[in-house]
């Protein structure tokens, strides 16, 4: 499954095929919902647009 | 803008500049690692501009100038959704994709799948990367031809000769450092042009007076549909953009990567503003007749004496070629470790590797000098390929960093990839056009918004069955 792939011999990081834990698993995923905070920044985004319009309206 | 003199010696003194970097980026890059992704050494700050001058390029300033002058406020997204994305994979995907230690994202779908999910990534990836290439080529070309009354060839071999050269030397570590002292450039251009042009349209009540209300709807000209598409095509192709992740390998830990996307990202979505605001204040002085794609280029040198047009002129060269660096850099890394170290010599020493990296470099830059001369529109150029990957390897890749359950389902992520870039594909040839505009086609339905649904249920099913599936075998073994 897992395949060889060059490395530089200062690389800080092993071939993944030697790990036995997933190395994705060590970082900690935020607590907040990525999908709400997908539409909090669109929301953010619309807010940025909106304020531009209220400035350029006068 | 016919009559102004532009200032060779101020391009020359940018154009060494960069070159030297190169030069000196030369004597750090001793491995493949440190031409990819500069050696996994990266500060915070590195990044962040990186990341920032990497989504402003040529295209940006023409292409969403342009946008702004035919859709006012709405040409925020076509940009905008972009940086808002890199703020959030910068906190959720970034960080788990440096721990890793991967450099390519086909390496990453290899290491998890194997070599058939590596190489249709492949594919994907760089389709959209070709796209990116030669589309910021192509704005390049757009400009420097009007500008600077060069040929399209003698623009072509100038600014891709130049931007691969310090590629070719410096690698990542070249690209970084360029794009940091190309950010500021690109500020100073943008934001001076657009106070020229805010003062020869009176000021802002003057331009209070004569802006055309309909450029400051929030669902103008572009209706609802199109500014969603935007926004979907901004969160979708940031979500594989592998030019943009390999930022984030090249930083020193996760921390660092998350960081450095976030401040880059913040930075550039107040900026993504300015495009769409210089493409209004243009059509706002010169009028209806204005050709949109003309409307960065006619209020820079409308407004601005030969000495700051030329420094705007450098702008869109540093804005286009930190883009260009960048994808041309991570084309280079998916032919030498994707494809020349998997299929001609696995076993190549360093410093060949080194050397077919370079000369990946030179290939890239001469493949995106042939694809724009063959369909030059421009920020379509950058989005046929982007929606293809965005409804195909990005909510892939997405969904196997998110959650263990899709690294446990080959068949469904493989499935996911074909069905959804297939529907993508299909949808973009005979799917139903409602304008073709200078720089962009505003379709009935964005192909985007058909694709990616698709590709997200196949994903939930899919994941769910197949896993379900080993749990039960599972228990029957046991």
């Amino acid at each position: 499954m897992n395949t060889p792939f060059p490395t530089s011999p200062e690389s800080k990081h092993p071939d993944m095929a030697h790990n036995e834990v997933d190395p994705m698993e060590r970082v900690d995923l935020p607590r907040m919902s990525p999908w709400v905070v997908i539409v909090f920044l669109v929301m953010l985004g619309f807010g940025y647009i909106g304020l531009w319009r209220w400035f350029l309206r006068g | 803008m016919e009559e102004a003199q532009p200032s060779w010696w101020l391009i020359a003194a940018y154009l060494l500049l960069m070159m030297s970097i190169g030069i000196w980026g030369r004597k750090r890059v001793v491995s493949v690692e440190d031409m990819a992704v500069a050696g996994r050494n990266s500060g915070v700050w590195l990044i962040a501009f990186s990341v920032a001058a990497t989504w402003i390029n040529g295209t940006t300033l023409i292409g969403i100038s342009a946008l702004g002058a035919d859709f006012g406020l709405d040409a925020y997204w076509s940009g905008g959704s972009f940086m808002l994305a890199t703020i959030w994979i910068g906190y959720f995907i970034i960080p788990r994709l440096w721990e890793t230690g991967v450099i390519t994202i086909p390496e990453l779908f290899g290491r998890y799948f194997g070599q058939r999910h590596r190489t249709v990534s492949l594919f994907l990836v760089i389709l959209r990367d070709l796209g990116v290439t030669a589309g910021t080529i192509g704005a390049l070309t757009v400009v420097t031809t009007a500008v600077l009354k060069i040929s399209v060839l003698e623009s072509l071999v100038l600014w891709l000769g130049v931007t691969s050269a310090y590629v070719f030397l410096g690698g990542m570590w070249a690209v970084m450092v360029t794009d940091a002292i190309q950010f500021f450039i690109i500020l100073a251009g943008s934001i001076g042009l657009l106070i020229a042009g805010v003062a020869q349209a009176g000021g802002v009540s003057g331009l209070r007076n004569t802006f055309d209300p309909a450029l400051l709807d929030i669902f103008g000209r572009a209706g609802v549909t199109q500014v969603l598409a935007w926004i979907v095509i901004g969160l979708a192709i940031t979500g594989s953009y592998q030019g943009l992740i390999q930022r984030g390998f090249a930083a020193s830990s996760a921390l660092v990567a998350r960081r450095g996307f976030l401040y880059g990202g913040v930075i550039a979505s107040l900026w993504y503003i300015t495009p769409p605001l210089i493409g209004m204040i243009s059509r706002t002085i010169y009028g209806p007749d204005l050709v949109a794609e003309d409307a960065f280029v006619t209020l820079a040198f409308g407004v601005a004496g030969n000495q700051f047009a030329s420094l705007i002129i450098v702008c869109v060269l540093a804005a286009s070629m930190s883009t260009l660096s960048s994808t041309i850099n991570t084309i280079a890394s998916n032919f030498t470790l994707d494809l020349y170290a998997r299929f001609v010599e696995p076993t190549a020493s360093t410093v060949k590797q080194l050397w077919v990296y370079r000369i990946n470099v030179l290939i890239v830059a001469g493949l995106a000098a042939l694809i724009y001369s063959a369909l030059p529109l421009l920020i379509e150029l950058m989005w046929i390929g982007g929606r293809i990957m965005g409804a195909s390897v990005a909510p892939a890749l997405i969904g196997l960093v998110l959650f263990p359950s899709v690294r446990k389902a080959p068949t469904t992520v493989m499935a996911a990839m074909l069905i959804g870039g297939g529907i993508q594909a299909f949808w973009q040839t005979f799917g139903a056009i409602r304008e073709v505009s200078s720089v962009v086609i505003i379709w009935d339905l964005d192909p985007i918004l058909i694709g990616l649904p698709i590709t997200i249920g196949i994903l939930l099913i899919g994941t769910h069955i197949e896993t379900r599936q080993s749990e039960d075998e599972l228990a029957t073994a046991a």
